[in-house]
């Protein structure tokens, strides 16, 4: 090492940071831990409390849709955010929130009739309070109902919402299928990014009438994702290749104004890296 | 709760606890390492507001994943390795205030100074963190948790997932492009070498007795 970068590692010690975490982040942090175990410990009071905007919570419109899966959390941590983010991000946020909308629309089955986008935009206002099945942190099984409908007939899904393993498998293929095969690439050095495009690949082919799940026998069966089945957990699935081989991103329902999507591994579900994103 | 300080749990314990749906055990064990966790979030942010939202989102993924721990790393590294992730992800995505100044305020006045000094070591740290904040995102972590954290480079690359050479050498070429943005400051800082030739390596011991003061 040179005597200039001496002096560096120097400089860079003397801007060590030595005070302790400020209050006030103390005090938002606080709050996300408090909203985490509360939400874990009890579901129902935090669904029927609504979301800070004084949206009716996803529960009351979506009686049957359970959420069970805690390693994609509880959603509504809205207090955590002290500001605004800027304008570059209000771009980027239009951006998820686009690729959500799309996700929720391809998510439905065909059953469920596609909502319009303003349908699915309420939609994730409300399950801002969506309601989570204590189970212990970390998990990542995936259990309870899959779909959510209102008693108007009207779905109310959420973007991301609980999928069977079978019906987590189905929704796979079909993706993998619509790809014809060209899967979304995601780098690890450009992993952020990667996962943005993915999203937003599939918002504009969802807007341009890409194939949408399908129901029943009507529809031939799809060839098969080459990846292991796993308990991917709650949320929006998506094949994508990582590294060269065959991984899921799934994107995990909102909480707050962001938004957890994290790559798994074929086969054990494991998460390889995630990313938070703001959403609209 | 039962706080940090006064939690005889170990880290692994605790995490465990979590695990297995103790609501508090996170809490202890975040609250025990947070002030490092800032830290290291601050400095690779470079912005407070960058930091707490780095920070959170960290908080946020350590929470959820605790089952993937699979302990092979001291949990206290795990963590870091989870907010340091958090915030790269944050650089990478560009969601951060990247034009906007360090802010002045936000670090401590150093009391031991004289005013003068005082105001010459704040303009140096604040020298050095805009320096820093032109880094790319992976050397600045790496500078962080080794030259400011005083990580050991293994730990360091424990914590960003990658080889120990790829951490050696994201800090040294790190370190060059510093020397580089903050030549004046150590062209300043640098002993003026004395004209004329040079001082002898060793001190060459007198045999004449010592002289007293002057009668």
């Amino acid at each position: 090492m040179t005597d200039r970068e001496e002096q560096v590692r120097r400089l860079l010690a003397d801007a060590r940071h030595d005070e302790p975490v400020p209050a006030d982040v103390a005090a938002r942090l606080d709050a996300v831990l408090a909203r985490l175990a509360a939400e874990e410990s009890d579901p129902a009071d935090d669904a029927a409390a609504g979301d800070s905007s004084g949206e009716p919570a996803a529960a009351a419109l979506a009686p049957a849709e359970t959420v069970t899966d805690p390693a994609t959390g509880p959603a509504d941590v809205t207090p955590l955010r002290r500001r605004p983010w800027g304008g570059i991000l209000l771009v980027a946020a239009a951006a998820v929130a686009v690729a959500a909308v799309g996700f929720g629309q391809v998510e439905r089955g065909g059953e469920h009739a596609a909502t319009s986008a303003t349908d699915t935009s309420g939609g994730r206002e409300a399950e801002a309070g969506a309601a989570s099945q204590a189970q212990p942190p970390g998990a990542t099984a995936l259990s309870g109902p899959t779909e959510a409908q209102s008693e108007s007939g009207s779905t109310q899904v959420s973007p991301a919402h609980p999928l069977t393993g079978a019906d987590a498998e189905a929704t796979l293929d079909e993706r993998y299928e619509a790809s014809g095969g060209v899967l979304p690439e995601i780098r690890a050095d450009h992993f952020a990014g990667d996962v943005r495009t993915a999203l937003e690949q599939l918002a504009r082919s969802t807007a341009l009438g890409a194939p949408s799940p399908r129901s029943g026998a009507a529809v031939p069966a799809a060839p098969a994702f080459p990846c292991d089945p796993a308990a991917w957990g709650e949320g929006t699935l998506l094949p994508v290749t990582y590294e060269g081989a065959s991984a899921v991103l799934a994107l995990r329902p909102p909480t707050g104004d962001s938004q957890v999507a994290d790559l798994l591994r074929c086969g054990t579900a494991e998460v390889i890296r995630s990313v938070t994103l703001p959403v609209g | 709760m039962t706080g940090p300080a006064d939690d005889l749990r170990s880290d692994a314990e605790l995490l465990a606890d979590h695990v297995a749906g103790d609501h508090d055990a996170f809490g202890v064990l975040f609250a025990r390492h947070r002030d490092r966790l800032w830290a290291v979030a601050l400095r690779t942010m470079g912005h407070p507001e960058d930091a707490a939202d780095g920070l959170q989102d960290g908080l946020i993924a350590a929470y959820r994943r605790a089952g993937s721990f699979r302990g092979d790393a001291a949990v206290t590294t795990w963590l870091h390795r989870v907010v340091v992730n958090a915030c790269l992800d944050r650089l990478r995505a560009a969601k951060v205030r990247r034009t906007e100044p360090v802010p002045d305020d936000h670090d401590p006045v150093e009391h031991d100074l004289g005013p003068e000094e005082s105001a010459v070591a704040a303009d140096r740290r604040t020298a050095v963190l805009a320096a820093l904040a032109q880094l790319p995102p992976e050397q600045r972590a790496a500078l962080v948790l080794v030259d400011m954290e005083g990580y050991a480079v293994a730990e360091a690359a424990e914590v960003l997932d990658c080889a120990v050479g790829t951490v050696k050498s994201r800090c040294s070429r790190g370190r060059a492009r510093l020397a580089e943005l903050l030549a004046p400051l150590l062209d300043r800082d640098e002993p003026h070498p004395s004209p004329g030739n040079p001082s002898p390596a060793g001190v060459v011991p007198s045999t004449d007795d010592a002289r007293g003061p002057p009668a």
